[in-house]
């Protein structure tokens, strides 16, 4: 007959279950407000790197198969210390003394040489393929595209060299969450 | 040990003190978002402007002497400036020094000052230097 036998209960009857409940259901709530926020923020900047190393991998296999570099002699002339790299002779048609030359370049100094090309803050793998896939010249660092921290665009050009028909293929990538 | 009429209860206090609290954290957390949604959105403005201009510098660069690539250079209005930042890059720099840079292909170029923004320009390259002016 008398549910509320105590007087204390009574009083104290506000700031008990309902209240705590709907504290925490607001914060639960909040938390993943936060979470899904910061997922979608951080997608949204991956997505921005992405457009950057797209512009990176055009400009790069632009040049590699129309220009012969700046100077167009570089390979035998300044080296290393050319205006920009190019690995035509004419255009499509690609110099073997140019990619010889860049591949031993890229031996010796992998972070210089990318940054020269048009890569600076990105990794970059280039080869040149015979259509039935034998590899004339590669350099570069290759992506682990089976890792999923890695980002990696690549493009692949048709071109002579010779009398051949060769495919020069570039992959440009990233490890996600690195700022660029 | 009753309270007088008019008496303000302890457990009354304490959840407004709670909500009180509540409503600082949502502003805090709103405050937040808004900095960051702001300073992502130039960000964003920033990469669009560099990537433009270093995409039409690296097809001057590509297409040899006496390429010509016209365009109109338009930018969001948080734009600041758009420079060449050496030796192979370009970087785009917002009203409140947000900057964002996208690489391109050459150091070879004739770029002093700002790149002229909101009207059309042309990337010339002449004999392997890159200039740009007004379209």
């Amino acid at each position: 007959m008398v549910p509320f036998a105590n007087k204390g209960q009574l009083r104290g009857q506000i700031f008990s279950t309902e209240m705590m409940v709907s504290f925490s259901v607001f914060l639960v709530a909040l938390m993943i407000f936060l979470y899904v926020w910061n997922s979608m923020y951080s997608n949204y900047i991956e997505e921005q790197s992405d457009a950057k190393m797209q512009v990176v991998l055009i400009g790069i296999s632009d040049a590699a198969v129309m220009s012969p570099g700046d100077p167009s002699d570089w390979e035998t002339s300044v080296g290393t210390g050319a205006s920009s790299y190019g690995f035509a002779s004419a255009r499509s048609v690609l110099s073997p003394a140019k990619l010889y030359a860049m591949q031993s370049y890229f031996a010796a100094n992998y972070s210089g040489m990318k940054d020269k090309l048009g890569a600076a803050g990105y990794d970059m793998f280039l080869d040149v393929q015979d259509t039935s896939g034998s590899t004339y010249y590669s350099f570069g660092v290759k992506a682990d595209t089976t890792n999923s921290s890695i980002s990696a665009v690549s493009a692949e050009r048709l071109a002579l060299m010779g009398s051949d028909l060769v495919k020069l293929r570039l992959q440009v990538w990233r490890v996600r969450g690195r700022s660029i | 040990m009753g309270r007088n009429a008019g008496q303000i209860s302890a457990e009354l206090m304490i959840t407004v003190s709670a909500m009180v609290l509540l409503l600082l954290v949502m502003s805090i957390v709103n405050g937040t978002l808004q900095s960051t949604w702001n300073g992502q959105k130039e960000r964003l403005e920033a990469s669009t402007a560099a990537n433009q201009v270093a995409l039409a510098i690296n097809r001057a660069v590509a297409g040899g002497g006496g390429t010509q690539i016209k365009f109109n250079n338009y930018v969001g209005g948080g734009i600041m400036n758009i420079t060449i930042a050496p030796p192979r890059a370009v970087s785009a720099v917002t009203w409140n020094n947000i900057s964002s840079s996208t690489p391109i292909i050459t150091n070879n170029t004739n770029i002093t000052g700002g790149i002229l923004m909101n009207q059309e320009i042309v990337v010339r390259n002449d004999g392997g230097v890159i200039t740009i002016a007004a379209g």
